[in-house]
């Protein structure tokens, strides 16, 4: 029976959609997007002989009102990003980085040191004009010096300068480096949060009714018990699989793949099994519904996560940390629904259409 | 066990199983299940496809 879309539904997406269109209209925008600042810019630091230039890199910014804001950073050698990061031995950095920013009377509001960094913090920043400076080492005693004054007390300074190898920084060489400095005020967030959340909301709603309607299809009686003797089928195998994996994980039998990368995984043989079962015992295609069309949408399921395994493998997101990292699943995926289940689909469909043109055969 | 009687009675009517299917509203393959006793229908389907062939319950289920 087709299940129609009830009162309450319609009136509750249509009251989404006022909302998301009348929200933004009752705020100015600075307000309902925030105090947002955005720079970023790239810089080259030459190191000769140990010796770096510049030595420090000075920027200057100005707050417009006082408040709790969300102060995100970065700086780290050109083609590098926050995924990467991690898995890159510090030593190419060449030098350490200490970062401070003082208030117009010179008090230190933020201080931060690292080789490279991507990071985020909520500070509470009063109106008024900041300066921010980037100061580079190389050499332990001048790195000492400079944090006893600007990052930590003596002692501290000395502990971290004990963490740092600074046999391995330095050497010749001409680093770009990229930065980046974001400000965001966190009160003002709110009506944009709402909004944002208005339209997730109504996505859902929407999906829901568009499920609704497709599992509105009819199966009949048989294909309704197969369905569920697949469905059986697929969660006892994705038990099996999860233990596998559990197993797999524990004694740490494939070191070269993250966890939970192993983890999601586990989840395929249960759905392709269920899928299987019944393209091959002809419940998975409702009546009246055509396996063309589900074909294409298998493959063209397919090519998006192709795309999107050949992209991230391009941009080396494949691996971090040399371990495979989530972005496989995606090629996992489009073999699915380029390969697997599109031949199930086919092979079915050709069996069926022999079936059909001998129906009327005596097959004893 | 295989249904002769319902084959018969559909070739009779010189209906296809997808004639019949359509008729009572499931799919070729479970009239096509149903025919080589792969599949037991539940009385409504019986009853279904007895009308759509003009037959009785007995004459097309009963084992005899």
């Amino acid at each position: 029976m087709k299940k129609k879309m009830t009162v309450i539904t319609i009136c509750l997406i249509a009251a989404l959609v006022l909302g998301i269109i009348i929200l933004p209209l009752g705020f100015k925008e600075d307000v309902f997007k925030g105090n947002y600042m955005n720079s970023n810019w790239s810089k080259d630091i030459k190191i000769t002989n140990g010796v770096i230039n510049p030595g420090f890199t000075e920027v200057d910014f100005t707050v417009d009102k006082t408040g709790n804001y969300n102060f995100g950073y970065s700086w780290m050698p050109e083609g590098m990003n926050s995924r990467n990061l991690t898995s890159v031995n510090p030593s190419v950095f060449r030098f350490v980085t200490i970062m401070h920013i003082t208030d117009s009377d010179g008090n230190i509001v933020f201080r931060s040191c690292a080789g490279a960094v991507d990071a985020s913090t909520d500070l509470m920043f009063s109106a008024g004009n900041y300066h921010m400076v980037y100061s580079y080492f190389t050499d332990r005693e001048s790195y000492i010096e400079y944090a006893k004054e600007f990052l930590c007390s003596a002692r501290e300074a000395e502990e971290l300068a004990d963490d740092i190898d600074f046999n391995a920084l330095g050497g010749d060489d001409t680093i770009k480096l990229d930065y980046s400095l974001t400000l965001r005020r966190n009160n003002d967030n709110i009506a944009f949060s709402i909004w944002v959340f208005l339209i997730i909301v109504l996505m859902m709603v929407l999906l829901g009714v568009f499920l609704q309607a497709r599992t509105a299809k009819a199966f009949d009686e048989r294909q309704e018990i197969e369905r569920g003797r697949g469905f059986r089928l697929g969660f006892i195998t994705f038990s099996v699989s999860l233990f596998l994996v559990m197993m797999i994980d524990i004694l740490d039998i494939l070191p070269m793949v993250h966890s939970h990368v192993l983890y999601t995984t586990a989840f395929f043989p249960g759905l392709v099994s269920y899928v299987l079962y019944c393209i091959e015992h002809e419940a998975y295609l409702a009546l009246n519904e055509k396996s063309t069309g589900v074909t294409i949408g298998f493959i063209f399921v397919g090519i998006g996560n192709a795309l999107a395994a050949f992209t991230n493998a391009a941009s080396g997101k494949m691996i971090s940390g040399g371990k495979l990292d989530l972005p496989a699943i995606n090629l996992l995926c489009a073999i699915i629904f380029i390969v697997i289940l599109p031949a199930a689909m086919i092979s079915k469909k050709i069996s069926s259409s022999k079936e059909n043109g001998t129906d009327d055969d005596d097959e004893e | 066990m295989k249904n002769l009687k319902l084959k018969s009675a559909r070739a009779a009517l010189d209906l296809s199983q997808q004639d019949l299917a359509e008729k009572v509203g499931v799919s070729r393959q479970t009239i096509n299940a149903i025919e080589k006793g792969d599949y037991n229908p539940t009385i409504n389907l019986c009853r279904a496809i007895c009308k759509a062939l003009g037959k009785t319950l007995d004459e097309l289920f009963w084992e005899e």
